[in-house]
């Protein structure tokens, strides 16, 4: 029981990730899972033993996945639509290249330890209930966030709105690769994710799938659906060998339900694959603009 | 080095045919299809099989012909506006595409790499020091002819008149027969040119595997971002371009860095300084 929750709690927060990403910024990130690696050697190397070693090396990691977040954003001077597949490709092929065994990075970092933790009580779970919970407050938080408006209304009338528009992704890739780099240091601690192939480009197309089939811009869409998915997976086994396809099945469908949706409301059009996602946005919340008595942007 | 030229030269050559079609196909769907690679893969797989049944390759040229004109007019008749959707939804549905078909191959094919003997005998000719055999001459020939009679329609006149109209007509999804017939055409000679260029590379690598799609597409991204879309000639060039830095230019430096991370830090450098000629959506909201 404890490790479906391990498992289900890791892939939730990479799909969070996801959805953050796709849902505001309308960016497709096909590298989330080399970022997750990053958490992952982060925790591997400097907290392998666990308790505030953990908290140490994820915060390490997640400063790191960060920095490259950053890095990556501020190369978006020109918005496009494939900006991000094709840099977070790029960058987890780099990573991948640069943290695989053999490379210098490993040299000098030294093989990191192969045993994974044991959880002998739910106690031992704490890792678990403060990442997520601090994944799902960092969703919220972007949300209501003056950047979260900005990409969710936004459009390219005029300048200031386009330059905006550039500012709020990055604010979005940033926290949403340090959101992965979280994911990865969760899974390493408790041996989840463990070998290099567990960080291709297999995992990131189904943390892109989870997001997608929930529903990318809603939260609770996007939690049931990596609910649903991982729980699946985990709990027949026969499930995971199947996963690329069961991926590639829900993207197509995604993608196709996309096309054929009406546009939202407000005018822009919503992504989720249930109902009309911008309902689904101000129930997340938990409050509309009214109720809060903030004024609509 | 010379054999390395050629052998360059070669890989430039398919990149050159499946970037041809790899940009047709994204001014026919405004949006880059990330889900072409599917073609290279399933003509790669073609070639193995009907070298492995009737011991022929020119089966396999039929073959991909008529995949091309099918799946060629299951995408023209279709009743979605090319633009009824927008890039994101595109991506989802080129990645899925990707993904399905390399599981598809792996699971009715197995996982492991095949090999397509082309030639029961592979003649070598001698071009001087250098050594050509058939396989050398066959990628040579087909993408020389297939280029350069493409160049050739777009060059003149009513070729590049009927084109535009195509694409106009495929904008606003025009209806009727002649419009069917140019959309038809069109996505035909997209599908073809990649699945040509999937039964040239199986042939010239004597290797055929499920992952030959998510292989080649950073590279099909890269020729993108670096202005393949903008003109046949630019493709044919850029392609050339990386097939040499890959082949001549990485063996002789003193690290040994893996194609895949040079050609993605390229595109990651060429993001950082210019946007991207060529790709639709670039500088627009989604």
């Amino acid at each position: 029981m404890e490790r479906l929750m391990v498992t289900v709690g890791t892939h939730l927060v990479l799909a969070l990730s996801v959805s953050l990403l796709g849902g505001y910024a309308r960016q497709v990130s096909l590298g989330q899972a080399a970022f997750a690696m990053v958490g992952a050697w982060a925790v591997a190397h400097v907290g392998p033993e666990g308790g505030l070693a953990f908290a140490r090396a994820g915060l390490l990691g997640l400063a790191v996945a960060a920095g490259l977040g950053l890095l990556l954003g501020l190369s978006l001077r020109y918005w496009s639509p494939y900006a991000f597949p094709i840099l977070t490709l790029s960058a987890a092929v780099l990573l991948q290249h640069g943290l695989r065994p053999g490379s210098a990075v490993a040299r000098f970092l030294g093989a990191p330890p192969s045993a994974e933790a044991e959880i002998r009580s739910l106690a031992e779970l704490w890792p678990l209930v403060v990442v997520v919970g601090l994944c799902l407050g960092a969703d919220r938080w972007f949300r209501r966030s003056r950047y979260g408006r900005t990409l969710w209304h936004g459009n390219t009338s005029s300048l200031a709105n386009s330059a905006c528009v550039i500012r709020a992704t990055r604010v979005a890739l940033v926290v949403s690769l340090a959101m992965a780099a979280l994911a990865g240091a969760l899974g390493a601690h408790y041996g989840v994710l463990r070998q290099p192939a567990d960080f291709g480009l297999e995992t990131s197309l189904w943390a892109l799938a989870m997001a997608a089939w929930g529903g990318m811009g809603s939260l609770g869409r996007t939690v049931g659906g990596a609910l649903l998915l991982s729980g699946l997976v985990v709990l027949v086994p026969a499930m995971a060998s199947y996963r690329l396809l069961l991926s590639g099945g829900i993207l197509l469908i995604a993608g196709w339900w996309h096309t054929c949706r009406e546009q939202s409301p407000h005018g822009q059009r919503p992504f989720a694959f249930g109902p009309v996602c911008w309902r689904g946005w101000s129930l997340s919340c938990g409050a509309s603009h009214e109720a809060t008595g903030r004024r609509r942007p | 080095m010379g054999q390395q030229a050629i052998h360059a030269l070669a890989v430039g050559s398919i990149y050159a045919l499946l970037m041809a079609g790899f940009g047709l196909m994204a001014r026919l769907r405004r949006a880059l299809p990330l889900g072409y690679a599917s073609v290279y893969t399933g003509g790669g797989y073609l070639a193995w099989w009907s070298v492995r049944t009737t011991a022929s390759l020119w089966s396999a040229l039929g073959g991909v012909a008529g995949g091309a004109i099918l799946l060629g007019l299951a995408l023209a008749v279709r009743r979605l506006p090319a633009r009824g959707g927008t890039p994101l939804a595109s991506l989802l549905i080129g990645i899925g595409t990707l993904a399905c078909v390399e599981e598809a191959s792996r699971l009715l094919v197995g996982p492991y790499h095949m090999k397509v003997v082309a030639f029961a005998s592979y003649r070598v000719f001698s071009l001087g020091p250098l050594l050509l055999s058939e396989v050398h001459w066959l990628v040579f020939g087909i993408t020389f002819g297939v280029l350069t009679t493409a160049e050739g329609l777009l060059k003149s006149t009513k070729g590049r008149r009927w084109l535009a109209a195509a694409l106009a007509d495929e904008a606003g999804s025009g209806a009727g027969w002649p419009g069917l017939r140019r959309r038809l055409l069109l996505y035909g000679a997209s599908l073809a040119l990649g699945g040509l260029a999937g039964v040239l590379a199986s042939c010239y690598f004597n290797d055929v595997h499920p992952a030959m799609g998510t292989a080649v597409t950073p590279r099909l991204l890269v020729l993108a971002c670096l202005g393949a879309l903008t003109s046949l000639q630019h493709a044919c060039l850029l392609a050339a371009g990386l097939a040499a830095t890959e082949h001549l230019l990485l063996p002789v430096l003193p690290w040994r860095l893996p194609a895949d991370t040079v050609v993605l830090a390229a595109a990651v450098s060429v993001a950082m300084l210019r946007p991207w000629p060529g790709i639709p959506g670039v500088g627009q909201r989604g």
